[in-house]
């Protein structure tokens, strides 16, 4: 059962790299197995079936991958095409009085240099007048934003102060402390 | 070209005949838009677009070392004439901008002009200088005139005395306009050398240019400062209003084609404003506007150019799949009484200034201004803004403006630079909000409506743009759900209604008298939420098809090469929540929307439609309780109700997707895998490779419509 998965998935990676886009699968394809575990996750054992019924076609597939018509690919009944999902995410941060706090949480501005932590605001999932020290929401992660930012905005007697982390998110959940 | 003139050609010439005389210069081979402005003691030619205040400089020559003034344009030949102080006498100038001296004849009265302009009822030029002495004077410019160029004195400056740097015919009638030093509006009857004062406009100065345009708007330039301002000459009480901010100069001389339309049709090189009317957004209304000048200041990266605006609800960007509105972000909400945290994105540095209409009374008022000039620079400027404790809770709109010049109001033109205008919503409590997809992205919603029959797999039988919002309080209880649109493309032929539905919402909870619903900007009498108990469903349309009648050979909208089609269909929903519905309770986005029915034909699948009862949802999304069962498992679905799976063919393809970008979908008869190579992978691998398969950049550009 093993060594059929590997082919499976090892196949399907020589299609994605292949495609008549140009686009090769991003590099975060490796963290996409979160993108795949959306609410519809099913038991491995009903995956591997599958991919067992469909590997004499895919096994004759050429390392140039060949135009597949929509109603000829082989498609798990329980994959839902989500493009998204949702992540749990905590926030929590120390507060002083008299001061106000806006969070928000937006997909990271890739255009800034590497060592800079910087959000891209046309992109943000979420934003919020914090009341309490510890917050709790959901948001929905489009699967083509890969990194997440979140900032924390302090304001004090007409001033103001904000501080930016990456946040990182595994398996459908993320938590950044301030 | 520089052109030297030696004084004896002049004066040796006598009276000119139009058989003997060379033109040097070609005239104007029609009626231009920009105003025309001479400055600067050697003259210098300037084309004004005086609905912004934009100049440009057209000569730098003249070839002349000294002024050109009393201008005019003359509609007869398409010349401009005016009054050289270097060559003492009237010139005309072709489009090359150079002058030419004209031998006068008569009683030359040995001034020096600097108020004059050329008729259009009849082809002459009126000068006129106030005092004893001189006064008002007629030059004939028609050459087959018997006092061609002949000096004719019409009143003398005694009678006719007034302070005035420029004037202008009017376009309709044969009258002669101008404001002088003292702000006072004079109307002069040039046949008997009448002057009228129609009152005092509210502004003084020198103002050395003067124009019409077509509507009979008078436009006055102040020297000092370069103020523009417009004058509605026929009021009971006309009142100069602040137009536009063109080049200042302590020289100054105007002309224009009266007969031109301020702004030239078919043009777009003015950015206006998109909020609703009220707000001083048509030209009209003298709304603000920007001149969109090459390399010139932006917000964001997007901008359009249009004639006039279209204020909301015809907002050009409404049907566009990019949103020129990108350059201002509210990154924090907007709460009554407290700061807001706003991020100007600024191509370079200038100047910004904001207006809220926090008192939701439909207009920018002045104590509204919550920025006012203030530095920007290139890249991202925040600002922290305050909202009044007694800002009116609820949707209104904001302008923010964005130029080198300071001192815009929110109303008028400026020569540089850009407006966005933002709706925003402003809250009474601490609240939070999620964006799907994000906060200034669109999802895009794609059919195929042939279900339960398979269909070609282009997924456009229906594409819809959206955004949602989900805005909950401090508690993280709902307040409100907001979804926002429109309808993309139709490649379908069967009718169909479009809803969404808030899975596990009970409808108790919505605050029903309160939702707000749109369709092409027209707030609907009747509430979207359809009467069934215990299922929140919002039904958009009941009939999409309705709105995109078919028109001439193309058979869709947005699908087929080449045919853009007919029709609209926005929309613009608000749901409020009544006290209590947890957001953890509340669906996911993008939630469940679905297309249904309508009872017009859906053959060949149904000889009978089955109306409401067909629904065609995402895959394995359950139907609301109006879907007819018995439509399982006909044709090509596979549908297994007790194992969850809906919706899906036998090789598990959907009849609908929900992608969270503004998609672009394919052409008629293209199949989804074909256009977007990297789809087959992804839907093959369950989602673990490929998932930016609907990007542009993974997209065949060429099978896109």
């Amino acid at each position: 059962m093993k060594s059929s998965i590997v082919i499976y998935f090892s196949v399907f990676a020589l299609l994605g790299c292949g495609g008549g886009g140009g686009g090769s699968s991003s590099p975060a394809a490796s963290t996409s197995t979160s993108t795949g575990a959306t609410s519809n996750e099913q038991p491995s054992s009903t995956k591997t079936e599958i991919a067992s019924s469909t590997q004499p076609e895919t096994n004759s597939e050429t390392e140039q991958p060949t135009e597949v018509a929509s109603d000829q690919l082989q498609i798990d009944a329980n994959f839902d095409f989500d493009h998204q999902q949702q992540l749990a995410v905590t926030i929590e941060t120390s507060m002083v009085s008299g001061s106000r706090y806006f969070a928000t949480i937006c997909a990271r501005d890739l255009t800034a240099a590497d060592d800079q932590i910087a959000a891209d605001y046309s992109q943000c999932l979420w934003q919020a007048t914090l009341v309490n020290e510890s917050t709790l929401t959901t948001v929905v992660l489009p699967a083509h934003i890969q990194q997440l930012v979140t900032e924390l905005w302090q304001i004090h007697q007409g001033q103001y102060q904000v501080q930016r982390q990456p946040l990182q998110f595994y398996d459908g959940a993320a938590t950044v402390m301030f | 070209m520089n052109r030297a003139y030696s004084k004896h050609i002049l004066y040796g010439i006598g009276l000119a005949s139009a058989m003997s005389w060379q033109s040097q210069a070609t005239p104007f081979t029609e009626c231009p838009t920009p105003a025309f402005l001479v400055q600067k003691n050697t003259a210098e030619m300037f084309g004004v677009n005086l609905a912004t205040g934009y100049y440009q400089t057209l000569a730098s020559n003249m070839g002349t070392s000294g002024k050109v003034n009393a201008m005019g344009f003359n509609l007869h030949d398409n010349y401009m004439y005016g009054w050289s102080r270097e060559f003492a006498t009237l010139v005309r100038i072709g489009a090359d901008y150079q002058i030419e001296p004209l031998a006068l004849s008569g009683n030359d009265p040995k001034l020096t002009f600097f108020v004059g302009d050329v008729s259009l009822a009849e082809n002459a030029q009126y000068l006129y200088q106030r005092g004893s002495g001189k006064g008002l004077y007629r030059v004939s410019l028609d050459a087959s005139a018997t006092d061609y160029l002949q000096w004719q004195k019409l009143v003398d400056g005694d009678s006719l005395n007034i302070n005035i740097f420029d004037f202008a015919f009017h376009p309709n009638r044969h009258e002669l306009y101008s404001v002088d030093s003292n702000g006072r509006l004079w109307m002069i009857d040039p046949q008997s050398g009448n002057a009228s004062q129609l009152g005092n406009v509210g502004q003084t100065g020198t103002f050395g240019a003067v124009y019409f345009d077509v509507e009979g708007t008078l436009y006055i330039s102040r020297n000092k400062d370069g103020l523009i301002f417009r004058i509605d000459v026929d009021a009971d009480q006309p009142v100069a209003e602040l137009f536009a901010q063109g080049p200042s100069s302590s020289n100054n001389d105007g002309a224009r084609c009266a007969i031109a339309p301020i702004v030239e049709p078919g043009s777009a090189d003015i950015d206006f404003g998109d909020a609703p009317a009220s707000y001083g957004t048509l030209l009209s209304d003298n709304g603000a506007r920007h001149q969109l000048a090459s390399a010139q200041l932006r917000l964001g990266q997007q901008v359009d150019g249009e004639v006039d605006a279209k204020a909301y609800p015809q907002s050009d960007d409404a049907g566009f799949w990019f949103d020129d509105e990108d350059g201002v972000v509210f990154i924090s909400p907007l709460q009554a009484g407290a700061d807001f945290l706003m991020v100007v994105q600024a191509s370079a540095s200038g100047f910004v200034s904001g207006w809220f209409d926090t008192n939701g009374n439909g207009q920018f008022d002045a104590n509204e201004q919550l920025l006012a000039d203030a530095p920007v620079t290139s890249g991202d400027n925040v600002f922290l803004l305050p909202v009044p404790a007694d800002a009116v809770e609820g949707e209104t709109w904001s302008r923010i403006r964005f130029s080198s010049v300071t001192g815009l109001a929110a109303t008028g033109g400026a020569p540089d630079g850009e407006v966005e205008d933002h709706p925003i919503y402003i809250s009474d409590q601490d609240t939070r909000v999620s964006f799907y997809p994000g906060l200034q992205q669109k999802a895009t919603l794609a059919f195929e409506d042939n279900w339960p029959m398979a269909g070609d797999y282009d997924l456009n039988d229906l594409v819809v743009r959206f955004q949602s919002r989900q805005v909950s309080d401090g508690e993280n209880n709902m307040v409100r759900w907001e979804l926002e649109g429109e309808v993309v493309a139709m490649g379908a032929s069967f009718h169909n209604g479009l809803a969404f539905r808030l899975s596990g919402v009970d409808p108790a909870n919505i605050d029903q008298s309160l939702i707000r619903f749109e369709v092409n900007g027209e707030l609907q009498s009747q509430s979207p939420l359809e009467p069934v108990a215990g299922e929140a469903v919002l039904v958009l349309s009941s009939d999409l098809k309705a709105h995109f009648p078919k028109q001439g050979s193309c058979d869709f909208f947005r699908t087929e090469q080449g045919c853009h089609g007919s029709g609209s269909f926005s929309f613009s929903l608000r749901v409020p929540f009544k006290d209590g519905l947890s957001a953890n309770d509340f669906p996911a986005a993008p939630y469940d929307p679905f297309i249904f029915a309508s009872q017009q034909s859906r053959s060949p699948v149904f000889e009978v439609s089955p109306g409401r009862g067909l629904e065609i949802h995402l895959k394995n999304q359950q139907p609301t309780t109006m879907a007819d069962v018995s439509l399982w498992n006909l044709l090509d679905d596979f549908s297994q109700p007790s194992s969850g799976l809906y919706y899906q063919s036998s090789n598990g393809m959907p009849w609908a997707i929900v992608i969270p970008y503004p998609w672009q979908h394919p052409m008629e008869r293209v199949d989804i895998s074909a256009a977007y190579p990297l789809f087959a992978g992804f839907a093959q691998s369950s989602g673990a490779i490929n998932s930016n398969w609907y990007l542009p950049v993974n997209a065949k550009p060429e099978l896109l419509y």
